[in-house]
């Protein structure tokens, strides 16, 4: 692939997985403008990939990757913290809609429940159940089997839905 | 989906997402530091390495005829496209190659297009050179001039179309040429952040660019509400109206506070300096012909801060002015400028009395031995008489 190729492929990417990746760091951080953040800076280092000509056999899955790594990074920086304190630092919501407010009451409550979770099962949680990935594809992503992947996540229903009182 | 308690979790999940110009100003940074990249990787064995760098190897005067000579034989133009401030190709760039495409700019929504993509590309400048290290403040500052210059072609041609009757074409005119300005103004935001080299012209180029999308944003806003019913609501204008007010009068009572005196009329001076703003606020007890200042009094170093104090707070008054004016007309965008240019000034007013105020005060009555007190926050402890 020449340079022009490479850098379409990952443009293509990018505009593939954008809020995917956005939407996955979301629901493990704390504040949106540090889930910005984290996104990009994942594309920034998947780019540096693509640039050295590093064969990827699963683009997607290194993207993911990477955004977790730094995710665990961050969790070792930060506590998780309240709907309220991330309003403070910018996550604004249309007070004027009720039926707005009361979603992303229950998306905190839910985004809290999976902090809740030991981190073997939070990425897998997020990826089965926010981004609708199979379980074959986040074996691709988190290397592991699809069967240990299958327990994983049966498990980590059964512990969501008891912190949430489901 | 396995069953209703997963299904809902990924409904709930799919309702977070990035927005359009969160994408779009994420997309751009990914471009410029791809951009950059490719520009690092030449390799000195590379004919195009010697191009880049001719001005190390040739006299200023041959590279023009060099460059003139490449001219004939053509080409040239779309290897200035990617020339940057300071390169050789540059001036062909600026001079010949955007002088040609304003050629073909008759109307003024393709003006206002033109131009906006003029101000992108001073922007994309910056913004490239800032992450390879080599910007500097005479550049950014040439930028930004430019920049002003476009953005006032711009409001000019939607104005224009709004008179010429078509509202649709200045609202949509006006509105790409905020989102330009809002996507590099995140990734200015950026650089300023993340790279400890960038100098503050950057920071100050930012702030320009989104003063510049806001007062955009409004005139939007202003056409809209002029060419419909509907009311506007412009409390982002009122709130920095209240802003620039606030300021001022934060800095009318420090400027009371820089000094105190117990005998003052209206038009006394101290130690040759008027004060017009502080004069009116402190209580006056003395004589109407009382010349001379009682037991405090002000000295040179104290008195000039106080006087380029109030030069400043004379400016962010009559920047108020015009705001509160433009406001009256409708021009939203213009007042919202001209408020935030009140509330910086003020700002910055504030700033030259927090300088002076440690310096030290000594009597200013010529009929008084002075004693210059030099330590910090002492008083001359000399006394002072009234002369009639």
């Amino acid at each position: 692939m020449d340079k022009e190729e490479t850098k379409q492929a990952f443009i293509a990417l990018y505009d593939t997985l954008s809020s995917a990746i956005f939407r996955h760091c979301f629901f493990r951080l704390s504040s949106r403008e540090r889930a910005l953040e984290i996104s990009q800076e994942a594309f920034l280092k998947v780019w540096e990939y693509f640039d050295r000509g590093t064969d990827i056999k699963n683009p997607t899955a290194l993207v993911y990757r990477v955004a977790n790594n730094l995710i665990i990074d961050e969790y070792r920086r930060k506590k998780m913290v309240s709907l309220d304190m991330m309003q403070e630092s910018g996550f604004d919501i249309e007070d004027d809609d009720e039926g707005k407010i009361m979603e992303f009451m229950e998306i905190d409550k839910v985004r809290q429940a999976i902090a809740k979770l030991p981190e073997k099962y939070r990425q897998v949680v997020t990826l089965r159940f926010v981004e609708g990935l199979s379980p074959s594809e986040i074996g691709e992503i988190v290397k592991r089997t699809e069967n240990s992947v299958s327990v994983q996540l049966n498990r980590a229903i059964k512990m969501l839905q008891e912190i949430l009182h489901i | 989906m396995i069953n209703k308690f997963e299904e809902k979790l990924y409904n709930l999940g799919q309702k977070i997402g990035l927005t359009f110009d969160e994408r779009e100003a994420m997309r751009a940074r990914l471009l410029s530091k791809i951009a950059y990249s490719e520009r690092d990787t030449l390799s000195p064995y590379s004919p195009m390495f010697y191009w880049r760098n001719i001005s190390l190897y040739v006299k200023p005067q041959y590279v023009s005829m060099a460059l003139l000579a490449v001219l004939l034989i053509g080409g040239i133009s779309t290897a200035a496209e990617k020339a940057l401030p300071g390169q050789p190709l540059y001036q062909v760039k600026t001079s010949v190659n955007e002088n040609v495409l304003g050629l073909f700019a008759f109307t003024p929504q393709s003006k206002a297009q033109l131009h906006t993509e003029l101000a992108v590309r001073r922007l994309e400048e910056v913004e490239t050179m800032a992450m390879a290290g080599t910007l500097d403040a005479t550049t950014t500052a040439q930028a930004e001039s430019k920049i002003d210059s476009n953005l006032a072609v711009i409001k000019d041609s939607v104005k224009q179309l709004e008179t010429d009757n078509n509202s649709a074409a200045a609202v949509d005119t006006s509105s790409k040429a905020e989102s330009s300005l809002k996507v590099h103004e995140a990734i200015l935001d950026t650089l300023v952040d993340g790279n400890a080299t960038v100098n503050n012209a950057v920071q100050d180029l930012a702030t320009k660019v989104s003063i510049q999308a806001t007062a955009l944003s409004l005139d939007r806003a202003g056409i809209d509400s002029r060419n419909s019913s509907t009311t506007l609501s412009i409390e982002v204008l009122l709130s920095q109206q209240k802003a620039a007010q606030d300021a001022i009068s934060a800095v009318q009572v420090s400027l009371a506070s820089a000094t105190s005196s117990t005998a003052t009329t209206t038009d006394e001076k101290l130690g040759g300096v008027e004060l017009p703003y502080i004069t009116p606020l402190i209580s006056s007890s003395t004589e109407a012909t009382s010349t001379i200042i009682g037991t405090t009094t002000i000295n040179v170093a104290t008195s000039t801060y106080i006087n380029k104090a109030e030069i400043k707070l004379q400016q962010a008054s009559d920047l108020l002015s015009q705001g509160n004016a433009k406001l009256d007309v409708k021009d939203y965008g213009d007042s919202f400028v001209l408020l935030k240019q009140a509330e910086d000034t003020a700002r910055e007013a504030g700033k030259i009395l927090e300088a002076g105020e440690k310096t030290v005060i000594m009597p200013v009555d010529s009929d008084v031995s002075t004693s210059i007190a030099t330590s910090t926050g002492t008083s001359s402890s000399s006394t002072t008489s009234t002369v009639e």
